[in-house]
């Protein structure tokens, strides 16, 4: 780093090169930030017992959560969703399995390296259950759990939610209000718009086979993509749907069924191809039989089978219910629940057969959120995927696969959470995670790593109800401000803490002596 | 493939091959160079033709004199402006060097004449067969002396000289066309023959009334006699007096010019009304006559005036330059029928500047001004420019081109008479010292006069790469290395110097004794495991009286020292990701500890410091996220110091350097190019507004700035703008940068508005997407309440019609705007 900066005020370095090889660096260390947390406010039903809420929160060394931090929960019934804007990186909002919807100002914190417990500058209670026989307040927030959340294309004043209660929503960020409810008639698992778009269409993955797409200028359901071969009793629901962040009318979307569809929305078929799992090549190779050399030519030369696509393309042998493209459109990401995650090349359609090994778990009825890091601040195909795998981020090379991190400590495997009436328990599991980024205007990310005053940080949500904070670790030792020959005070400091530690455990924990 | 040594030359960049075996080697990194390929005896080598000076890329730079060199304070004065002096650190490894650059009229000594003390006036003469000029004549208040030189440069002092009269102040002597001499004296004017000293002529004012002042011309003698009458005297006549006029008890004459170009014309100032006229020598009736108070409390007088031909008269018409009595030089366009015109108005000093001509080139003169900061007038790129000279006190200035000193000119100052050649034009002046290797960092030492360098060093040795780090101490005055280079080394790494300053510290007895604070780095080897902890170490050194830098501490640090500052006699040190604050004691001459008392963690990683003493705060950039300015709080009641984060920029900019400006106002450059001045909003109705830096002014400059200095300087209450820091960037660019003053700022903006519309540039590139802020994060769609100084100069460059196009709607006039562009030129 410092050889690095020395070359960079010679010259020999350019601005660029320097920061790519920082964040390449940083985005590789990414380590949990217990320092950060985030408190929606509720607070335990009942007093808690010591003993009781050790036993939830102190399972094992990985959660380094002190025994003596009281218990906070972002969403006490579990955070299902979260969405971070791409323009600054400051406003994140986290949907809860509650309905309940918080919005949260990152930047409450300015200093990236103090502690900080997050509150919430605004939030949304559930919608209630209107009284038989009348229409719910279409102002009024979700009844159901939250299924996705996203921001507004173009800024982060307002944003989007679905919900299991079959609606859309779109909201006003700064005054944590409703501007508008679009009721799908079917659970809606997720939506999304496009980063580019001068178009204003919302298209939502629901339980209904074809995908719908809502123009929320004219504030209705303006058009389903339905592909031939989906008819309603054969294929089940879509459980996802990604934008490409490079043409502003071609959508992609992975249903049930296995198959991921690409749509060109503005024509009245729709479907322009299907990814083959089985195809390692792509329309464009040699050797397929161009359409128009084809004798027939005419009407039947832009249907898939005559461009040499499968009609029944899969591209995971089980539901897919992941989908994100590379912030330059080159490469298309899905995973599903054959726990495979495969990367496409945008261009061609081809399987770049990346195979990211055995440790993918992947098998929720829902949306997956996964996100590659934004192109620029890594090498040239040298991206990372950060997927969630149930009780872990994983952050592998995008190309070859290769493991980078595993990171771990997401609390308990199992997780007391308010229910409706009273606690139930629960596998945890993460449910989301978010990159902050800003400066992403015009692009599918934002591209300056950890929004305007940290070096980088990736959000997650779980089904325990917290929300919880990943950094760069940075380089150098953490004890550097400290004087070198005071290490007798901080030793104290070892010391009394053991002490403590050592008396918890032995009210805690059953001796175990050998003899 | 035989490969074959042919020579040494920069770092190349580029290699362009120019046919007829010439060589360019075009550098980044030092020099550029031409080479000539020579066949000796079949064997190629490189023979150097031309050397093209590069002080890029300026790692760290120090600003020396502003006009003054008092203590330690940069304090200057706006008038030396084109008089400061910049010492850079340049060039990379090999190439590295220590450069001075200072933009000015060089002046060089070429020899002493002696300590004469108080010289009036100086003229130079030949002798009668003498091809050059060979006399000095130099005027006192009650002698006159003459020097002679012989063609080898010997000097003897005359007794008598072609019949002069050496008994009085000599006021004018000058050779007439046809071989006589003119002599003025206060008492007499006198008309000599030079080979015999025969007084041809001769003529005094009646009732033994002294001759105040005296001009002349080949044809004309125009004298003041008192200060009440004005006489022209024909010197083609043996003195015929043509013209005596008494201009009455009211008003006295301040001073006479005849134009040396115009036959007939002589100007006159007066003292009482302030006016200039522009006179016919026949009939001494005025032509044209000028007030030159704008307003009723200026009681200015005009002192000295020249009339003559600055710019080529193609350009330009001969120009009329008074010289005020509150050093502001006022020139006038004059038109063939005698009109002024064209007003514009400078200022050189604080009191009136003497003029002094140099004979001219092609007809065209320039001007000598001496006043406190003396300066060169002169014609350039069809503009009059004010150069400043390196001749800091000089009082009177004669041009003397001789055999024995072609070309140079006489220079008296206030003690002495000397030799010295000046140059036609300014230049940028770069000496430079070739130190082999990178000049990390350098710091000053005003009461030393060394410059402590942080060096670098590479060599290749066995193929292997040893990067050396050193500390080492050059002379300011002989302007070369001193001392013992200290050598930086720990065993198992590689140890790079990162920050050097100096400091004033206390020694053991607790007086205050200069240091110099070095802070390295360590690089492990990757091939040796290093056994140790330590990431970087602080050296303090001080110089003992061989002028050797020695070791008074060592420190030994967890991180990597990337910066220091001092603050309130504490040392600030930017770690790899912490900012700590030190308390320095020494115990002995040879050794002292350090205390940490405070420290800080910003965002990613701090990469450079900038300190405010008076409020204690301490600007950190940031690597990755701009500014956070963090406050040190003493420690109070049995408390520990502490460092306060107060408020901090959110963006992402990859900062490279901060500077203070003023108050709470701090510049920032970051990576991409941009320079943004951050203030912090103390005013601020909430507590957010108030921990939030706001940008009150942003522009690309479009180099990556390495360091940023400021200076003081003191500036007049109504100048426009003040100068504050001066940025050295990787490209090797110095910039200049300075606050508007709050009643120029919309007069500024708006005229730059203007003048971008009109400007044509290279490649019709929009000046406002060229200057817009630009980063990852963010586009501006303009520059931001700062102005381009290059383009505000090219308004000078466009026709007159142009001017008032861009005028129009502005406010001033095109002459005030003339005056206003002409005075922000005289900045740099």
């Amino acid at each position: 780093m410092n050889s690095l900066l020395f070359e960079r005020s010679t010259g020999n370095v350019a601005p660029r090169e320097f920061a790519v090889v920082q964040t390449e660096k940083l985005l590789k260390s990414f380590r949990s930030a217990l320092r950060f947390r985030f408190d929606g406010g509720e607070r335990p039903a009942r007093p808690v017992v010591r003993d009781a809420s050790s036993a939830i929160t102190t399972p094992g060394p990985s959660s380094a959560v002190r025994p003596d931090t009281p218990l906070l929960w972002a969403h006490q019934a579990g955070v299902t969703a979260l969405a971070l804007e791409r323009f600054d990186g400051r406003i994140l909002i986290s949907g809860g399995a509650d309905a309940a919807i918080k919005i949260w100002d990152l930047e409450q914190c300015a200093n990236p390296s103090v502690s900080h417990t997050y509150r919430p500058v605004a939030s949304v209670p559930r919608a209630e259950i209107p009284a038989p026989g009348t229409q719910p307040s279409s102002s009024a927030g979700h009844r159901f759990g939250i299924t996705h959340l996203s921001f507004y294309p173009f800024d982060s004043d307002a944003f989007l939610s679905s919900s299991f209660d079959q609606t859309l929503k779109l909201w006003s960020a700064g005054s944590a209000r409703v501007s508008g409810t679009f009721n799908l008639g079917a659970k809606v698992y997720t939506h999304a718009t496009s980063p580019i778009a001068s178009h204003l269409l919302v298209a939502c993955a629901t339980q209904h086979p074809s995908v719908r797409l809502v123009d929320l200028r004219s504030s209705a359901a303006v058009q389903s993509l339905a592909s031939p071969g989906q008819s309603s009793g054969t294929a089940g629901a879509n459980l996802a749907v990604s934008w490409s962040p490079i043409h502003e009318h071609v959508l992609a979307s992975g249903g049930v069924d296995g198959a991921v569809r690409i749509w060109d929305i503005r024509k009245s078929s729709g479907l322009v191809a299907l990814l083959d799992q089985e195809d390692s090549l792509g329309i464009l190779h040699p050797g397929r039989t161009p359409a128009s050399s084809r004798p027939d030519g005419g009407a039947a030369a832009g249907s898939l089978p005559n461009r040499g696509i499968r009609m029944s393309a899969k591209a995971h042998t089980g539901p897919v219910n992941g989908l994100t493209w590379t912030d330059d459109g080159s490469f298309i990401v899905s995973a599903g629940h054959d726990r495979r995650i495969r990367v496409w090349d945008a261009a061609t359609g081809a399987n770049t057969l990346a195979n990211f090994g055995p440790t993918i778990r992947n098998n929720q009825l829902g949306s997956l959120m996964m996100f590659t890091s934004p192109t620029g601040l890594t090498r040239h195909k040298r991206e990372l995927l950060f997927f969630p795998n149930e009780s872990e981020i994983l952050v592998m090379d995008l190309h070859d696969g290769a493991m980078i991190t595993r990171l771990r400590g997401m609390g308990p495997s199992i997780a007391a959470v308010a229910a409706q009436r009273g606690e139930r328990t629960l596998k945890n599991r993460l449910t989301s995670i978010v990159w902050r980024g800003a400066g992403g205007g015009g692009s599918s990310s934002g591209t300056v790593m950890g929004g305007r005053n940290a070096p980088g940080a990736v959000y997650s949500g779980h089904l325990d109800g917290q929300i919880r904070a990943w950094m760069p670790q940075l380089e150098g030792l953490d004890d550097e401000g400290e004087d070198n020959d005071v290490d007798e005070a901080s030793g104290a400091r070892a010391k009394k803490r053991k002490a403590l530690d050592d008396a918890f455990k032995s009210l805690m924990g059953r001796q175990i002596t050998f003899s | 493939m035989k490969v074959t040594k042919i020579g040494t030359a920069s770092r190349a960049s580029s290699l362009v091959y120019l046919d007829n075996d010439i060589l360019f080697v075009a550098s980044h990194y030092g020099n550029s160079q031409l080479f000539k390929l020579q066949h000796e005896n079949s064997t190629p080598v490189l023979q150097q033709i031309q050397l093209m000076m590069n002080i890029g890329p300026i790692m760290d730079f120090a600003v020396m004199d502003m006009g003054n060199r008092e203590g330690d304070s940069q304090l200057g004065n706006e008038y030396s402006s084109g008089q400061a002096r910049l010492v850079t650190g340049s060039g990379v490894f090999k190439d590295g060097s220590l450069r001075s650059v200072r933009s000015g009229v060089g002046l060089e000594d070429v020899g002493i004449l002696g300590d004469l003390e108080h010289t009036r006036s100086l003229f130079s003469l030949a002798t009668p067969g003498a091809q050059k000029v060979d006399v000095l004549i130099a005027s006192f208040l009650t002698e006159t002396r003459i020097f002679r030189f012989d063609p080898t440069g010997d000097v003897e002092e005359l007794e008598a000289f072609s019949g002069m009269d050496l008994d009085q102040q000599t006021l004018l002597v000058r050779s007439l066309p046809n071989g006589q001499l003119l002599q003025v004296t206060t008492s007499t004017a006198t008309l000599l023959d030079p080979e015999s000293g025969v007084t041809i002529a001769s003529w005094a004012p009646g009732g033994g009334k002294p001759i105040t002042n005296a001009s002349a011309n080949a044809e004309w003698l125009l004298l003041s006699v008192e200060g009440k009458e004005l006489v022209s005297i024909s010197l083609q006549g043996d003195l015929q007096v043509v013209r005596v006029r008494d201009i009455g008890n009211k008003e006295q004459i301040a001073c006479i010019h005849v134009a040396p170009q115009l036959t007939d014309i002589g100007v006159v100032g007066f003292w009482t009304a302030g006016t200039v006229s522009l006179i016919d020598l026949k009939t001494l009736e005025p032509l044209h006559g000028e007030l030159l108070r704008r307003t009723q409390e200026d009681a200015s007088v005009p002192r000295e005036l020249a009339l003559v031909q600055v710019l080529p008269p193609e350009v330009s018409g001969p120009m009329l330059f008074i010289a005020m009595e509150d050093g502001n030089v006022v020139t006038f366009n004059v038109s063939s029928d005698y009109r002024l015109s064209s007003r514009k108005s400078v200022i050189l000093g604080t009191r009136q500047a003497r003029f002094h001509l140099l004979p001219p080139r092609d007809n065209i003169y320039s001007i000598f001004a001496t006043t406190e900061f003396p300066s060169l007038i002169y014609g350039s790129e069809k503009r009059i420019i004010y150069s400043a000279v390196t001749a800091e006190d000089a009082t009177c200035v004669c041009s003397f081109d001789s055999e024995a000193f072609p070309d140079a000119i006489v220079v008296a100052t206030s003690s002495q008479i000397k030799i010295s050649h000046i140059d036609t034009q300014r230049t940028t002046h770069v000496r430079h010292l070739p130190m082999g290797e990178a000049i990390r960092r350098m710091a000053y030492s005003a009461s030393e006069k060394v410059f402590g360098l942080g060096c670098i060093g590479r060599e290749v040795v066995n193929g292997e790469e040893i990067i050396q780090s050193s500390f080492r101490l050059v002379d300011e005055i002989i302007f070369d290395m001193v001392g013992k280079p200290f050598q930086l080394a720990f065993p198992g790494v590689t140890e790079m110097v990162e920050a050097v300053i100096r400091a004033e510290l206390p020694d053991s007895y607790g007086n205050p004794v200069e240091r110099f604070i070095v802070g390295t780095t360590f690089n492990p080897d990757p091939d040796v495991a290093a056994n140790t902890t330590t990431r970087g170490r602080i050296f303090v050194f001080g110089i003992d009286s061989d002028r050797n830098p020695y070791m008074v501490l060592r420190h030994d640090l967890k991180g990597e020292c990337r910066a220091l500052a001092m603050l309130d006699g504490k040392i600030v040190a930017a770690l790899a990701k912490t900012v700590v604050v030190l308390q320095y004691e020494e115990l002995t001459t040879v050794s002292g500890r350090l205390t940490r008392l405070a420290s800080y963690r910003p965002s990613s990683y701090p990469v450079d410091l900038a300190v405010q003493s008076e409020t204690m705060m301490i600007a950190v950039s940031d690597l990755m996220k701009s500014l956070s300015i963090v406050q040190y709080v003493p420690g109070e009641n049995g408390l520990p110091p502490k460092l306060v984060e107060v408020a901090r920029h959110f963006q992402s900019a990859w900062g490279t350097a901060v500077a203070h400006i003023e108050g709470e106002s701090w510049l920032e450059a970051d990576q991409d190019g941009n320079l943004m001045v951050l203030r912090r909003n103390t005013e601020g109705v909430t507590a957010e507004d108030n921990r939030r830096l706001e940008i009150t002014s942003e522009m690309n400059l479009g180099e990556v700035v390495n360091k940023i200095r400021g200076i003081s300087v003191e500036s007049s209450p109504n100048a426009m703008i003040i100068p504050k820091a001066f940025l050295g960037t990787v490209e090797g660019g110095i910039y200049m940068f300075g606050l508007i003053a709050p009643h120029a700022q919309d007069l500024l903006l708006r005229f730059q508005a203007k003048l971008a519309t009109v400007i044509q540039t290279a490649g019709h590139i929009d000046f406002r997407t060229f200057r817009a802020f630009q980063n990852e994060e963010r586009q501006g769609d303009g520059p931001f309440r700062f102005l381009d100084g290059e383009l505000l100069e090219r308004f000078l460059d466009v026709d007159e019609g142009t001017q008032k196009e861009i005028c129009q709607g502005l406010g001033p006039s095109v002459e005030d705007m003339r005056n206003i562009v002409e005075e922000l030129r005289r900045m740099h």
